[in-house]
């Protein structure tokens, strides 16, 4: 109702404030690396406060976004980010249209499935022996959450 | 850049589509990975000539790389070792066209790698909209003359059979989809994957889950929206 009022008649100004908590489901002795969460925030966006307990964040205008990276994140930890956004007054209060959140990751030695090779054999008739090696890695396709 | 198959008849779809896609696999082994019109161009005998090789009155013929190299090789790199014409008809027209015989290896390795990606879309109430994993498995392998490879995964049809308790569930994998060289009769016999592997890099296959996904992070969001009151 106040919104709609204040659309129109002056331009106003709003504030943003999202809180987001991750935690990492996977096993302790194992990490995810590159991990990038995308923040939407609001096109007149005019200035943001960022706290988070450990990786960098920082709004990227280009992206429309805060984007925060922590290039090692240890499995069963959580992590907070805090961030306050002052948004820029307008004419036309449109309101905010929300992307999700978009999350991109890496697991080594972790499969989201639990699908594991569980034997691996080579036979040839000269009978030599072989190296093998097993890898496993999950990406995130696309891991998005809406708000 | 695009490529474009015509037919006169009523073909399979799908195989119009492999053939493209192995077209253009090959082109990029020979051309490089970021081949253009302009490398196009300038190897156009060679084009040619693969085209000759791949394609037989409409039919696609053999398109694997590793062999194509053997006789169709850019005019200047000719191979040390000259391979034995004797041998060049039963390699295209045998069993197994993927692989030539007499591979030697000083080390013999193998190497898999489980490649999966997680899809997600979870509501804003924290509902999961959309949840899969696609994966693929990729090999490589340095192995001497026509070994034969073998392995499992803890598929739930495998696990299940088996009388030991304590074992932890299987995985119940939906779709899969399998490199050519591997036996299909086989794998729906056991579940086993069983192959003669073409030499190096290849993706041997290609698995869908959809139930019980281990999600890697959980994500809780909380936006307020508020009006600044000191303004």
């Amino acid at each position: 109702m106040l919104s709609k009022q204040c659309a129109h008649f002056l331009p106003c100004s709003f504030r943003v404030s999202i809180n987001l908590k991750i935690i990492a489901q996977f096993a302790e002795t194992l990490f995810a690396t590159h991990v990038v969460v995308k923040i939407p925030v609001p096109k007149n966006t005019a200035k943001t406060k960022i706290k988070t307990s450990f990786g960098r964040a920082k709004y990227e205008p280009e992206q429309q976004a805060i984007v925060w990276r922590v290039k090692r994140f240890p499995g069963k930890s959580e992590c907070m980010l805090g961030a306050d956004i002052d948004l820029m007054p307008t004419v036309r209060n449109k309101g905010w249209v929300k992307p999700p959140i978009n999350v991109e990751f890496q697991v080594p030695m972790f499969t989201a499935s639990g699908v594991n090779v569980r034997f691996l054999r080579v036979y040839d008739k000269s009978g030599y022996t072989t190296s093998r090696w097993v890898r496993y890695i999950t990406k995130a396709g696309g891991y998005q959450i809406r708000i | 850049m695009y490529f474009v198959a015509l037919t006169r008849s009523n073909v399979n779809p799908a195989l119009v589509f492999e053939y493209l896609f192995q077209k253009i696999r090959i082109l990029k082994a020979y051309l490089g990975e970021e081949f253009d019109e302009n490398s196009m161009r300038n190897n156009m005998t060679l084009i040619y000539e693969l085209m000759d090789e791949t394609m037989d009155f409409g039919y696609p013929q053999n398109c694997a790389v590793d062999v194509l190299r053997l006789y169709i090789n850019l005019g200047n790199i000719r191979q040390q070792d000259e391979p034995d014409t004797s041998q060049l008809t039963s390699q295209i027209t045998g069993a197994i066209d993927w692989r030539r015989e007499g591979i030697r290896h000083k080390r013999n390795e193998v190497y898999i790698d489980v490649l999966e990606s997680v899809n997600l879309l979870m509501s804003s109430t924290g509902d999961i909209l959309r949840n899969e994993v696609t994966a693929q498995v990729q090999m490589n392998t340095k192995l001497t003359g026509m070994p034969e490879c073998k392995f499992g995964l803890n598929d739930k049809l495998v696990i299940e059979k088996e009388t030991n308790q304590n074992r932890k569930p299987g995985v119940e994998i939906d779709d899969c989809t399998f490199h050519r060289c591997v036996r299909l009769g086989k794998f729906d016999a056991d579940r086993t994957i069983t192959f003669i592997p073409p030499d190096g890099e290849f993706e041997v296959m290609r698995y869908r889950v959809t139930d019980n996904i281990n999600l890697p992070f959980r994500i809780i969001p909380a936006v307020r929206e508020m009006q600044d009151q000191n303004r």
